[in-house]
Formats: C-alpha cells, sequence, structure tokens
C-alpha cells in the first residue's frame, strides 16, 4: 500500500552479492598479507602462517557454534567463555576422581549438551538470550570457582597432553579441530534441514513459525551446538597446559562475537555463514599477530582490535543498508 | 482571472535509470477535488512531493493562480499556499491537538498560553468537525480518524488554498471514512482546490470532480468523474482494457471438506459454524475487528481454539490445535500482513516458496537440491511467477507477485483447504484479476478456500458462497446472485437496524 514513488530497480540475486562478499573479504587478507609481508620479514613465514592459524583455534571453533545462535536470530550467547571454563575443570575433576579420558570427556559433553538444552529452552519460551545467557555464565562460573577452590586442577595423562601439544602432519591439533568444525558447521547450515530452518528463523521468525518451522527447537539446537563449540574448546584449552585454569576466559566471548560479526553475518539472524565467521576469526588472529610482532602494546593492540570490529561492522551496516529495501 | 488554482506543464524528474515523472501535465481548478489515481510506482507520491517542495523536477513549469512559482523548498511550497497531509500520520502523538496544529508556528506574538493556543485552535478544529474535542489532551490517546481529521486541521492552520491528501483514508474503518469524505467535500465547497490521492476507487466517484490517472510517470489528461466508470478508470490506472475482474464461478462443488462446528476462541466468543466443500469459494465480509481474520485464524491454529471442533475431511483436529497441527491436516494460511508473518522478505523466492516443505525437500534431513529446484519450478509455474526471479529477494517484488509467493508456498504440502486473509491487501489493481483467477483455478482442482476480506466487491465477485460479519457474529449466510453490495455494506456496517 505505501508507495515508494518509483519502482526501485530489483536487487541483484543473492549469489553475485555473495560472491563480491567473498572478493572484498580475501581482497582485504592481500592487501594485509602485502603490507605486514613489507613492514616485518618474520610475518610472511610458513611457521607465523600456523601460529596465526593455531591462534584463531581456539575462538574460531566457538565461533562456529555461535555463528549458529546468531543465524537463527537469538543474538549472542555471553556464557561460552564460562562453558569453556566448565567443561575443562569437569574434565579435570573427573579425571582427578579417577575416571579414564574417555568417559571423561564422554560425561562432560553430556553435561554440556544439558546445559545448552537448558539455556535454550528458557530462551524458547521467551526470555532474553543475552539476560539468559549473562546468567547462566556466571552461574557455571561460580559452579567452577566451587568445585576448584579458585585453583587450578592438574592433569596427568598421556592422551590429553598429546590432545593439548600434538602435531598431524606438522599441523597442531587444535587447529585441526577448527578446521573440522568449520567443514561441519558450513556442511550443517548449508546441506541440512536444520541449517535451511535456522535462517529461516533467523530471517523472520513470525514467518518460520507460520510455515511450520519448529523454532523452540530449533532455538535448543542451536545453543546445544553453541555449548559443544564451547566445551570442545574448553578442553582442549586444558589440554595445552596439562591442567584446568578457572582464569584466562574473559576474552573468548569478545573475540568470538568479534568474529561472527566481522565475518558479516547480520546481528538479527538470517543473513551470514559459518565460513564468514572463521575468516573473520583468521583476521582478528592475523592483525593480533602482526601487532605482536612490532612489539606493540598490549593496551595499544586492544584499542586497535577494538577500532578495528567497529569500523568494520558499521562497514557492513551501511553497504547492507544502500544496497537493501 | 481564470479559475485554474494549479498549472503543471511537462514536469519530469528521474531517480538514477528510474524516470519518475516524464512530461506531466497537471490542472487543478479553484474548489475543485481532483482525484489523483494510479497504480505503485506510477509516480503519484512523486509528483505530490514536487509540490510538496520535496522534490525539484528537472523541467516543468508550474503556475498558480496564474503566476509562474518555484516551489524549490517546502518554505516556498507554503508560501505558495500549498499544504500537504502525508500518507503516513505525522502528527505528533505526545502533543496536545492544539500544538499539533500549530507545529509549523504560531499565528500570534506575545505569550504562548495554553489557553491562548486552544482558543486560536478551536475554528480549525471545528472546521474538520472536532469542535467538542479538548484540545489539550495528548493526541496519541485520539482514535485514528481523529487524528487523521487533526491533520487536516493543520492543513487549514497554514491558510493553504491548494490541500493535498495522501490516502487519507488508508487507515481508517468505514464510519470514519464517511467522516473524511465529508469533510473534504465541505472544504471544496469552501473554496478550498483539493488533490486527493487514494487506492480506494470507490471514494473518487462519491466525493471527486475529476479525476488525473498517471501511469508509468506519465499523466493522462484530467476527466471529468461523471463520464466516467469504475472499469474506465482501472483501465486508465494500468494501461489496457481490464479483462473480467472475477473469474467465472463454479459449476459444482465435492465434499465437504471443512467443516467447523460451535467453534469459539478468545477473539470470537460466540459460536461459529463453518461448512466448505471441495472446490468451493467462502468469502467472509467484515470490517476490520468483525472478527473474519480471528475465525480463519482460529481455523490455521494461530488462535487457540477453546472449544468447539474443527475437522478436515472428516478427520477431526486434536483440541487447541497449533499452527503446525494444522498443517498437518492440510490447511494453509495466509494472514493479512504480509511482510510480518507471510514471506521471509530478505530471502530469496526460491527459499521461501519450500518453507512449509521441508520435510519434502530435506529426506531424512538432508537438503535435496533437485527436489527444491522441482518444488520450485511447479510453483512457479502454477502461479505464473517468472522463473528467472527464482534467486530474487522476495522484498524487492511488486505487492502482487510477493502475494503470488506467499500462497503458492502453500502448493507444496498440497492443501485441501487455504485460509487466505485479505487477498489483495497492497496489491495492485492490475494485479488483483490475477490472484483472483489462481484461487479461482485452486479451487477448481478440488481445494477448499475460504478468505476474509473488508472489500465488498471482492467478496461478491469471487466467492461462491458470503458471510457476512460483524463484531463477532456471523450476520448471515448467502449466494452473490441474490444480494447486491449495499445489503453486504448493510450487513457488515449496522446490521441492526435491519432487524429492527
Amino acid at each position: 500500500m505505501t508507495e515508494t514513488g518509483y519502482t526501485p530497480t530489483p536487487s541483484k540475486s543473492p549469489a553475485s552479492s555473495k560472491v563480491m562478499r567473498w572478493v572484498y573479504i580475501i581482497g582485504a587478507f592481500i592487501v594485509l598479507a602485502a603490507i605486514g609481508g613489507f613492514f616485518n620479514r618474520a610475518f610472511l613465514t610458513p611457521e607465523n602462517g600456523l601460529a596465526i592459524l593455531r591462534a584463531a583455534a581456539m575462538s574460531g571453533m566457538v565461533a562456529m557454534g555461535a555463528t549458529f545462535i546468531t543465524l537463527s536470530g537469538r543474538f549472542f550467547s555471553l556464557a561460552l567463555g564460562q562453558t569453556a571454563m566448565f567443561a575443562g575443570v569437569l574434565m579435570a575433576v573427573l579425571m582427578s576422581a579417577g575416571l579414564p579420558f574417555g568417559i571423561a570427556v564422554v560425561l562432560t559433553f553430556a553435561v554440556i549438551i544439558l546445559l545448552g538444552a537448558l539455556q535454550g529452552g528458557i530462551i524458547a519460551m521467551g526470555a532474553n538470550p543475552i539476560v539468559t545467557t549473562l546468567g547462566a555464565g556466571a552461574i557455571l562460573a561460580g559452579l567452577a570457582g566451587l568445585a576448584t577452590g579458585g585453583k587450578n586442577v592438574p592433569i596427568e595423562s598421556a592422551v590429553v597432553e598429546w590432545i593439548g601439544n600434538g602435531r598431524i602432519i606438522g599441523v597442531p591439533t587444535q587447529t585441526w579441530a577448527f578446521l573440522f568444525s568449520v567443514a561441519v558447521a558450513w556442511w550443517v547450515i548449508n546441506k541440512t534441514r536444520l541449517g535451511r530452518e535456522t535462517i529461516l528463523m533467523g530471517a523472520n521468525r513470525a514467518t518460520a513459525e507460520a510455515s511450520g518451522v519448529n523454532v523452540a527447537l530449533i532455538t535448543i539446537l542451536v545453543f546445544i551446538i553453541a555449548s559443544i563449540a564451547a566445551g570442545m574448546m574448553g578442553i582442549f584449552e586444558a589440554a595445552q597446559f596439562n591442567k584446568a585454569r578457572v582464569m584466562g576466559f574473559d576474552a573468548v566471548d569478545f573475540n568470538v562475537i568479534a568474529a561472527v560479526l566481522i565475518g558479516g553475518t547480520a546481528i538479527q539472524g538470517g543473513r551470514g555463514s559459518p565460513l564468514q565467521s572463521a575468516l573473520g576469526a583468521v583476521f582478528i588472529a592475523t592483525v593480533q599477530n602482526y601487532m605482536l610482532l612490532l612489539a606493540w602494546s598490549a593496551g595499544v593492540r586492544t584499542v586497535i582490535t577494538g577500532a578495528l570490529i567497529v569500523v568494520i561492522v558499521v562497514g557492513f551496516h551501511i553497504a547492507g543498508k544502500r544496497k537493501g529495501a | 482571472m481564470s479559475n485554474v488554482a494549479l498549472e503543471m506543464k511537462g514536469i519530469s524528474k528521474a531517480f538514477g535509470a528510474v524516470q519518475a515523472l516524464d512530461n506531466v501535465d497537471f490542472e487543478l481548478r479553484r474548489g475543485e477535488v481532483m482525484a489523483l489515481l494510479g497504480e505503485n510506482g506510477a509516480g503519484k507520491s512523486t509528483l505530490v512531493k514536487v509540490l510538496a517542495g520535496l522534490h525539484v523536477p528537472e523541467t516543468g513549469s508550474i503556475k498558480i493562480d496564474g503566476k509562474p512559482f518555484n516551489l524549490g523548498t517546502t518554505q516556498l511550497s507554503h508560501a505558495a499556499g500549498i499544504a500537504v497531509a502525508e500518507q503516513e500520520l505525522s502528527v505528533i502523538g505526545t502533543l496536545s491537538a492544539a500544538e499539533n496544529i500549530f507545529l509549523g508556528g504560531v499565528p500570534f506574538s506575545g505569550p504562548w498560553t495554553r489557553k491562548r493556543l486552544a482558543e486560536k485552535a478551536k475554528p480549525y478544529l471545528e472546521a474538520v468537525g472536532l469542535g467538542h474535542l479538548d484540545s489539550s489532551v495528548p493526541v496519541e490517546r485520539l482514535a485514528v480518524a481523529e487524528r487523521q481529521l487533526i491533520e487536516i486541521a493543520r492543513l487549514l492552520a497554514t491558510n493553504a488554498r491548494i490541500l493535498i491528501l495522501d490516502e487519507p483514508t488508508a487507515a481508517l474503518n468505514d464510519s470514519d471514512i464517511e467522516r473524511v469524505k465529508a469533510l473534504v467535500t465541505k472544504l471544496a465547497r469552501e473554496g478550498h482546490s483539493i488533490i486527493y490521492v487514494t487506492h480506494r476507487l470507490g471514494e473518487v466517484f462519491e466525493i471527486a470532480d475529476r479525476i488525473t490517472t498517471l501511469r508509468g510517470g506519465r499523466s493522462n489528461p484530467p476527466e471529468n468523474v461523471s463520464d466516467m466508470t469504475l472499469a474506465k478508470v482501472i483501465e486508465r490506472m494500468i494501461g489496457r482494457p481490464l479483462e473480467e475482474m472475477f473469474p467465472p464461478r463454479a459449476s459444482g462443488f465435492g465434499e465437504a471438506a471443512l467443516d467447523l462446528r460451535n467453534v469459539t476462541t478468545k477473539a470470537l466468543p460466540l459460536m461459529q459454524n463453518l461448512k466448505v466443500r471441495a472446490g468451493e469459494i467462502v468469502g467472509l465480509a467484515g470490517q476490520v475487528g468483525s472478527g473474519t481474520e480471528s475465525l480463519l485464524r482460529a481455523i490455521a491454529g494461530a488462535d487457540i481454539v477453546e472449544t468447539g471442533s474443527i475437522s478436515v475431511d472428516g478427520r477431526r483436529l486434536p483440541k487447541a490445535h497449533k499452527l503446525s497441527t494444522a498443517m498437518k491436516y492440510g490447511i494453509g494460511y495466509c494472514s493479512s500482513d504480509r511482510k510480518l508473518d507471510g514471506v521471509f522478505a530478505d530471502l530469496a523466492v526460491s527459499t521461501n516458496m519450500v518453507a512449509p516443505s521441508m520435510r519434502q525437500v530435506t529426506p531424512r534431513f538432508i537438503v535435496n537440491r533437485r527436489r527444491i529446484r522441482d518444488l520450485t519450478g511447479r510453483i512457479s509455474g502454477q502461479m505464473a511467477i517468472d522463473p528467472k526471479r527464482a534467486e530474487y529477494r522476495v522484498g524487492a517484488l511488486s505487492g502482487g507477485n510477493q502475494q503470488k509467493v506467499a500462497l503458492g508456498k502453500w502448493l507444496g504440502i498440497s492443501p485441501r483447504v487455504l485460509l487466505v486473509a485479505e487477498p489483495t491487501r497492497g496489491v495492485d489493481v492490475g494485479a488483483r484479476a490475477e490472484i483472483y483467477g489462481h484461487l479461482r483455478r485452486l479451487a477448481d482442482e478440488g481445494m477448499a478456500i475460504v478468505f476474509s476480506s473488508s472489500d465488498i466487491d471482492e467478496v461478491h465477485g469471487l466467492a461462491d458462497t458470503i458471510i457476512t460479519m460483524y463484531r463477532g457474529r456471523q450476520v448471515r449466510t448467502v449466494k452473490p446472485a441474490d444480494v447486491g453490495n449495499h445489503d453486504l455494506l448493510r450487513d457488515i456496517t449496522h446490521p441492526e437496524e435491519e432487524v429492527a
């Protein structure tokens, strides 16, 4: 009924705008790498490439799960760092009680899945995801503190040692896990009913519901997926240091959200992909790695990372607005 | 001095590659109501914005009372005695009626008290029939119709001689529309020249003196309303003769496909009974809030059914069924608000089409591209949607094409019953006939269709069986051949008088 005054030229097919987005992203990487290599020889070496991938792996694998939440229109979880910490602590506690690694891992993931389902269930009933996960995160951090008395829990196991520090054809285990989770997340989003329905729900929840999508179920599933990803990261983190730590997870939620947003996944959902979030994680790791090579101070690095996120996310927003409508 | 208040000649305005106005001529006489008509995108709003000083045309001349005028800014437009009531209400809810009327400036010097403001506002409120109103009450507490009238009062307060009303009745119900129409006629009689933009063609014949139609940015010469018919007006707007607007009716029906017995919901406390046979189109006629859409929502499972039973092909739906349950029983539902819950505006046409059929296109939970392609192709073919647009965003399509996607997506689940609220809301006149044709064809293929509409002509022209509703009550069930539009209008506005 609203008259636009003139007929807008029909927007290009989604396929070509997708291609353009990849051109931008890959272009940004090439420019970054060229500048970096020019000013610092150590930057463009295979070893440094592996170091960047390894640094990106931790928050990157969590971002794979978190992308599901954002795509489904449920914004973010602010409990992923705490879930990771809780998973590491739980596994360490179970193992120090004498359980073998395999059983400890299975039990840990069972608990993590339950926690994700609980949060998703509460949100499906109408609670705000930010508030719910903020509370859940505090509870998890508190429980981990209670269980450990605030101290690190050592883990003694050859398997865990290898998981934390081993390499397969020269590439660290964490990096393999990251690449594996990227492949799985991409496949689930693009090739399965769950992925399709996640996108539908994020694009327009009311229409999805009217089309028969079980939005409550999808909500629970995306929070389970994100929790599993966070739990995986927590176990790798504990394995790397041979102990479960109750500190050092403060930046996880920030890095994960930054990766998802820099990747260009829409905050309100329905548009984006895990592949983009993976590139977002690698991009952040690359910038941070380069600043480390230049020996910039922590304060400067944090400011620049933050500014970069704002600039890029606002840039996406403006570009989206110009294209949209 | 001639009696021409406003004359525009050769007005052109382009936005990028789109020629919104192409050498448009327009003439407005003193004291007349000129209807400005056209489909979406025909250039009506652009023309209005040129007069308001919001757009500067590239070519053309504008004369007011015979003198050339430059309307390059809103101030110049005001100074020329032009005032525009926008399509979207622009009264400010937290301010009082009096404050709204004098938003553009206070017509007196000296202290600025609430009392003086109310005094000064009084004549303008009286002029629009709101003299009884306490002008210090925040406008947001008033009815939509009253806010619309205050908007018009504001135009009068600028002492404008040329009033432009852009769809003043779009958001109003029938009795409120009467108030606005009466006001427009009165203002014209008092010497105002009025440009009246509307989509409700029926209004034109009641209040307008002449008609200017725009099509694709070009203007037709003005015509006297007395020389026109509805069909002629539509022909001017769509640029070709209008085939029969409504398809021929069905010759016979099958078994009962949908059967409601004593159904109540929160929104419908009075018991509802309804029987629809395969191949039959039932039209529920009623104003907004009469319960027509609530009845569809109850069947679809969007509202919870509290008592009674609903069966499809003799299979009874479980109590308090949900949307997804109704779908499993073969019920498809299109609400009246497409953008809210009918389509995914940001997603591709093909994605929209397969959304209710996720089970079929993802066997064993895995996406099957061929099934998506086949289903999309089948729906595009049946609904005559250009397959080249399969990957376009639905939001970029015209209202008519969006509606075809919203209807067509249900074909994937082969529904027995299709429920459609306001089937042609936001659909251009030219595309309406096509939507009616699709609904009739689906019925002929054996579907039972129930639609709700506040448009009497639509119900009368399309339905095999008409049910009129008023305040949650079914007034009567009739065949279209047995009633005239006038009877239907009475049923849905004040049926009590008929009984008395």
